[in-house]
């Protein structure tokens, strides 16, 4: 339950709003309880943007470098098939060859690195769509 | 039958009554604190104490009911004797009274002094605001006492609805956090405060869901698909733990100590700049299915966990090749340290597999302190009293070799298999340094340099012929080395000047 404080008419009330679990909103006011309208407020269509937002980004995703190193090679093809887990470029960092694959299945929209192309932490190596 | 003793009678059944609970909770696919006892300890070894402590405050008359929302007491789980408590979120959200909290800080007293596990399944949204400060300064209490309590005996907390405040910081001054999958949440201001605050618009899951604190923050340490999954799952941990700190963790003779390990050679490609997957160097070298690994999917470079060797508890630490080249970071220093403290509380022995060539470089580690976080592994390794096992498979270089294989550092055993490469740096780095002039006026030189010094000291005999390895195995006799190994220090003992505590990095 939110606590709020409404000015009607010049005059304040201290009021406390419910939302029951069918949805609706029901304001206590003293020992009166009313059960109010909402119009969808800004809070609401954040949060409608937020989602559609992370939809988005569930089909697009950027394949990042998890280590400072150097694109040893390039294993996949642009504009290709990737399966999860399949293995997308050799990383050479840290002495060894690691492996980045395809967090999951898509097209490999697009290849951001060249082979012996010095990379950062976080670096987008590809975008997988 | 008397009237007292009726009355009785009526006030007990009316405390065990959970139907109410049973309603709230099985809607939202979780049990009420009672099932989840029963669940979890042995059949009818429940005492409950308590039972009829309720609230003091006036403004809560007319809601309180005997056992303010917890029900504490002691049982075995597994013929081992255990104190508990669980929270039922039915009653005031879970919220923590004071008759609340002094209960729970009365179980955890008691577990003390009898030197038996303490276990809280937690449920509850924090203190209970109309108690005011009496809730808060109960709460201070439970503080108090789980951190005397700390490393004398384990303390389990499993989250096991939305928690906030009081309900989670007792739970991180213990020794594990369970949480469960879609259900448990952890969080010291909630998404209603955050919005109010702050602006920003964030979900429970997002914010504090058992995904999040077992990969990102590394606050718990394990998570469980169904609540009945995560009791199980705490019923295994029991298993590799001592009831306290005076006593060795439980034995059981598993697996032949003498079983050779023949797949590790196929495992680790002696190319030390091919990745592979440790897990499966520890499946092969420990007993069998005895590996239960701790904090699986936070700083993944680095493994940790429980296993059995030759029926003994040991803790394992291990680099990981697959992920972020098994190199040591921020994170997976802060695991490891922790991990090695607990293993040195309950006296059980510390073996690690070492295959790294060091901390990871870059601002963006030494400016969030990986000096300050790093030095916790050697801290906590220096500190540590229990037998310490250390074996190089590939790679152990410069200040990882210190931190995880040093002798002087205060490794009882040090083990290489012929692949080991144990020096400063490697080759090329080395060369440009030492020779730099050599090269800067020959280029081509490099090479056969970088050959030279790979030769002369990237291996094990090297650090043998100072002493710093006691034995170069075979990768096929390592778990009967490392058998042998542990049974000859199994019983070490080792003193410390006595001091107030040290002082750690954090």
């Amino acid at each position: 339950m939110e606590e709020l404080v409404v000015k009607v008419d010049g005059k304040e009330y201290k009021v406390f709003v419910e939302e029951t679990e069918e949805g609706k909103i029901l304001v206590h006011c003293g020992s009166d309880v009313y059960e109010v309208e909402t119009k969808k407020d800004a809070e609401n269509s954040a949060v409608e943007r937020l989602q559609r937002k992370q939809v988005a980004e569930e089909g697009k995703i950027e394949i990042l470098a998890p280590l400072p190193g150097i694109i040893y090679e390039i294993k996949a093809k642009e504009g290709s098939n990737v399966k999860q887990g399949q293995s997308l470029f050799t990383l050479m960092a840290m002495k060894m060859e690691n492996d980045i694959t395809a967090p999951r299945e898509g097209i490999l929209k697009e290849i951001k690195v060249k082979k012996n192309d010095n990379v950062n932490k976080g670096d987008v190596l590809a975008v997988l769509e | 039958m008397g009237a007292k003793i009726k009355e009785f009678l009526e006030r007990r059944k009316e405390l065990l009554n959970d139907r109410n609970a049973a309603e709230l909770q099985h809607k939202k696919g979780k049990l009420t604190a009672r099932e989840r006892l029963k669940y979890l300890l042995d059949n009818d070894s429940f005492a409950e104490i308590n039972s009829f402590a309720e609230t003091q405050s006036k403004e809560l008359d007319a809601r309180k009911k005997a056992g303010d929302g917890v029900v504490t007491g002691y049982g075995t789980i597994n013929k081992r004797a255990v104190y508990i408590y669980a929270q039922d979120f039915s009653f005031m959200g879970g919220s923590m009274g004071e008759a609340h909290n002094e209960k729970i800080a009365d179980v955890i007293e008691l577990a003390l002094k009898n030197g038996c596990p303490c276990i809280g399944l937690l449920d509850s949204g924090g203190a209970r605001i109309q108690e005011g400060v009496a809730a808060l300064d109960a709460g201070g209490k439970i503080f108090q006492l789980n951190t005397t309590a700390s490393g004398i005996i384990p303390q389990i907390s499993a989250i096991l609805g939305p928690c906030a405040g009081i309900a989670v910081y007792s739970p991180a001054l213990t020794d594990f956090i369970f949480m469960v999958d879609k259900t448990s949440y952890m969080f010291i201001t909630g998404p209603d405060v955050i919005k109010t605050v702050t602006g920003e618009i964030i979900d429970f899951e997002r914010l504090g869901g058992a995904r999040q604190h077992n990969e990102k923050s590394g606050v718990a340490h394990f998570m469980a698909d169904n609540e009945k999954d995560c009791l199980d799952m705490i019923k295994v941990l029991l298993g590799y733990l001592p009831q306290n700190n005076l006593e060795g963790p439980p034995y059981h003779a598993s697996d032949s100590p003498s079983r050779e390990t023949k797949k590790l050679e196929a495992f680790v490609p002696e190319d030390p700049k091919k990745t592979y997957d440790i897990k499966e160097v520890i499946a092969e070298i420990f007993d069998r299915h005895s590996f239960f690994e701790v904090q699986g999917s936070h700083a993944a470079n680095a493994v940790v966990g429980f296993a059995r060797l030759n029926g003994y508890v040991v803790g394992v630490v291990a680099n990981q090749p697959k992920v972020l080249a098994g190199c040591l970071d921020i994170n997976s220093s802060s695991k490891i340290a922790r991990f090695v403290r607990l293993c040195d509380c309950f006296n059980i022995p510390l073996i690690n597999l070492v295959d790294v060539t060091g901390y990871l470089p870059g601002t963006e580690q030494e400016h969030n302190g990986i000096i300050r976080h790093g030095a916790k592994v050697l801290f906590a390794y220096s500190e540590a009293t229990v037998p310490k096992i250390s074996l190089v498979l590939r790679k152990a270089y410069g200040g990882a070799y210190i931190a995880l294989v040093s002798k002087d550092m205060g490794f009882d055993k040090v083990l290489a298999w012929p692949i080991a490469e144990i020096a400063v740096m490697g080759a090329e780095q080395a060369v440009s340094i030492v020779n730099r002039d050599e090269i800067n006026k020959n280029p081509k030189a490099r090479a056969e340099l970088a050959r030279q010094y790979s030769e002369k000291y990237l291996n094990p005999y090297a650090a043998a012929k100072l002493g710093k390895v006691d034995m170069i195995i075979e990768p096929r006799e390592t778990r009967i080395a490392l058998a042998k190994c542990l049974e000859m220090i199994i019983s070490k003992r080792e003193k410390k000047p006595a001091k107030k505590h040290a002082n750690m990095p954090l």
